[in-house]
């Protein structure tokens, strides 16, 4: 048996700092002038009095002279390379229909969860590439609300995204990949309300999505400009002050109409006396057996607005509130093109 | 009685007001006003400019400023006299000596009573905790929900805990007011700019006036001269908030209400408190305080005993100029006498003292100094 030689393979070593590269520096000048002395293995090197290479060569050397005896340890340290939990799947025949394609999704999503399981881990993202017969490729990706490793779960996102998905061609390869995270633990606080199942919801919106499509489905914002504005009004039927002009009470929400409906008002004092709409809108106002129609009994205002001056988008209205008669209370306003009801107040 | 702008700002208030002093002034006179108050934010900055040219329009100026309390709050202050003024500038050069930041400052509530005197005070509409009501909603600040915490300004000062609680209610903050000003001085200030909202906090407002028994006056909160004005408040707006007109959104105003209004226009705003229209009379000619009068006097320089600080400029005049020339020509004794007799005409004695102990002193100290052009660094007196 060959004894170790001294050596340094440096096609091994990793991208090193400066000061390794120092020291490995150091390291093969001290073989070098081994090499001379007639030192080629670890034996000979072990055999050397530790003390008088010190001496001559230096603290690096009594390091290596250490490790030839065995007295030094460097505990080895463990490097996994990174896992990817890919799995893919090319069929024999071109498929048309989602039921094989579930049942190779169904397939993939077991081991996955297998996998992210036997580590600790749970899914956070599902990546889904389909390649066709034309060998376009589609890609999904399916954020997890709440990342999980449970398949029925996985499989009915998946399921429910691919209930509604066509494609011009046939498919010839399928790819699913899981974006691994750190289960999720939190404790939430005793006045904090939670989604009580935030995949439920998920999945209620992704039900939507395919129904309706992607650019129908959203969460409501208020916009940012005075045309839209304060959704409370400043009238409220009942329980007015005696010789109070107006009274709020409590605040009450404008059902504001999707499109404004056209009116005719007739003015008294440059105030609004009468109120009749063109079209009573099918709706709020035949379902609560009102019309928009008579004498106002108060009326609050004008509110004059107008924005978008540096624009052709540039607007002007003259906003009242007023109570009819029937105790209906609507918002109203006069632009370039008339009046029109805004909304009602709930 | 004629109905007289109480709160109106310029562009000295920075990005805030949209109209020069002289635009104010020239739109008051177009509207036959008598009078217009200038309530820059912060400081007396357009107080000048604005004076001369309301002498120049025949129009009574009234000076002012909004000041930046500590909680953020604005409270809007007239000057009724001279003593008001230094008050005013008093409170204004320790707010801005305490700032960090140029342009930003904050009075102490714990202050007002110290400089008070002299001032009227306008609690209402005006004031930031009461401009929610342009979103409509009733601020917190007018709320008679809210407690009301510190009983009043003086007690709380001298309990040495104004600073960390400043007045939390709308009452408590009129009361507080009350018992810094004094009853008389402070006065309930109510605007209609017709946007959703602002009648409850007017109504608030008046019952606060009813409770307290204050005057109510009213105002109209004017950012500029002109409607048209406020297309530039909005672009100064955006600078303002660093954002642009597409983005700016909700930041920019409503409407263009904020100009200066007739006298028949307000009384038509205010047809159901007519009070409030006249008070503006009232109180206008209770504020008489005017630049032009202001009176400037130099600090006092402390002199030896038995001179004046005209006799002791002469005798060290006289002495530096010995020194100077070793023999004192008539040309150059008729140009001293003539400088002296200028300067103790204008009463600026002390101030050429003080020049020349300044000078004095860096000599002595072997510190370099250079002067910046004033009358007391070229003349004869201090170049020696």
């Amino acid at each position: 048996m060959n004894a170790p030689v001294l050596s340094i393979p440096s096609a091994v070593l990793p991208e090193r700092t400066a000061k390794q590269i120092e020291r490995a520096k150091e390291t093969e000048r001290i073989l070098s002038i081994l090499h001379q002395w007639g030192i080629h293995t670890l034996g000979q090197l072990a055999a050397l009095p530790r003390d008088d290479l010190a001496a001559r060569l230096g603290a690096r050397v009594v390091e290596l002279w250490e490790r030839a005896n065995g007295r030094a340890e460097r505990i080895l340290k463990l490097v996994s390379p990174p896992e990817s939990f890919i799995e893919s799947f090319e069929f024999e025949n071109e498929i048309e229909t989602i039921e094989p394609l579930l049942f190779i999704l169904r397939r993939f999503l077991q081991q996955l969860a297998t996998r992210l399981n036997a580590i600790y881990l749970v899914a956070k993202e599902l990546r889904l590439r389909l390649t066709f017969a034309d060998k376009s490729d589609y890609e999904g990706i399916f954020k997890i609300p709440q990342p999980t490793n449970n398949e029925d779960i996985l499989f009915r996102m998946l399921h429910t995204h691919l209930e509604n998905f066509t494609s011009k061609h046939p498919i010839v390869a399928v790819e699913l990949e899981a974006q691994p995270s750190r289960s999720v633990r939190q404790q939430f606080g005793l006045f904090e309300t939670a989604l009580r199942d935030p995949m439920q919801l998920h999945e209620t919106l992704a039900r939507l999505v395919g129904l309706l499509g992607a650019d129908r489905v959203g969460t409501p914002v208020l916009e940012e400009t005075h045309e839209t504005n304060d959704p409370y009004p400043t009238l409220s039927p009942g329980q007015r002050r005696a010789g109070e002009s107006t009274a709020v009470r409590e605040l009450i929400p404008l059902r504001r109409f999707r499109k404004p409906t056209k009116m005719t008002v007739l003015l008294e004092s440059h105030r609004p006396a009468h109120v009749r709409t063109e079209g009573v809108r099918a709706g709020l106002a035949v379902r609560v057996g009102l019309t928009m129609d008579g004498a106002t009994v108060m009326q609050e205002g004008p509110y004059p607005l107008s924005g978008n001056w540096w624009d052709e988008q540039a607007w002007a209205r003259v906003e009242w509130d007023v109570e009819i008669e029937n105790g209906i209370i609507a918002r109203c306003y006069c632009d370039q093109e008339g009046w029109a009801i805004d909304g009602i107040y709930d | 009685m004629p109905y007289i702008e109480l709160h109106a700002c310029s562009a000295f208030s920075f990005l805030r007001g949209a109209s020069s002093p002289e635009q104010l002034v020239e739109v008051a006179a177009e509207l036959e006003s008598p009078a217009l108050a200038l309530l820059d934010r912060n400081g007396v900055y357009g107080a000048q400019r604005f004076s001369v040219a309301a002498r120049e329009q025949k129009v009574r100026s009234i000076t002012g400023a909004e000041l930046t309390m500590e909680d953020g709050s604005l409270l809007p202050v007239l000057v009724a006299s001279r003593l008001g003024y230094a008050n005013l500038c008093s409170l204004l050069t320790q707010a801005h000596l305490r700032s960090s930041v140029k342009g930003e400052c904050t009075v102490r509530w714990e202050e007002l009573p110290e400089f008070a005197q002299g001032l009227v005070a306008l609690f209402g509409s005006g004031s930031a905790g009461c401009q929610p009501a342009a979103c409509g909603s009733l601020p917190e600040a007018i709320s008679p929900r809210v407690k009301c915490i510190v009983p009043g300004l003086r007690q709380a000062a001298a309990n040495g805990r104004l600073a960390a609680c400043p007045p939390q209610s709308a009452e408590d903050r009129a009361q507080g007011l009350i018992e810094a000003f004094g009853h008389e001085n402070v006065y309930i200030e109510v605007q209609r700019h017709f946007l959703r909202g602002e009648d409850r906090v007017n109504r608030a407002l008046t019952d606060i006036a009813s409770k307290f028994q204050l005057a109510v006056i009213a105002t109209n909160g004017v950012q500029y001269a002109k409607p048209y004005g406020r297309q530039v408040l909005d672009v100064f707006t955006c600078i303002r908030e660093h954002t642009h007109l597409d983005l700016a959104g909700k930041l920019l105003s409503q409407n263009a209400e904020r100009h200066l209004k007739s006298d028949a226009e307000m009384r038509t705003i205010f047809r159901d408190l007519p009070d409030a229209i006249t008070n503006t009379e009232r109180l206008a000619d209770r504020l008489q305080f005017s630049l032009e009068n202001i009176g400037y006097e130099f600090p006092e320089y402390l002199v030896p005993d038995g001179h004046t600080m005209n006799s002791f400029l002469r005798t060290m005049v006289l002495f530096g100029a010995q020194q100077r020339y070793e023999s004192i020509s008539k040309r150059v004794k008729r140009q001293l006498e003539k400088e002296l007799a200028l300067i103790t005409r204008l009463g600026f004695s002390g101030y050429f003292l003080i020049v020349w102990d300044i000078v004095n002193f860096c000599r002595e100290n072997n510190i370099m100094v250079q002067g910046r052009g004033s009358a007391a660094n070229r003349s004869r007196f201090t170049e020696r």
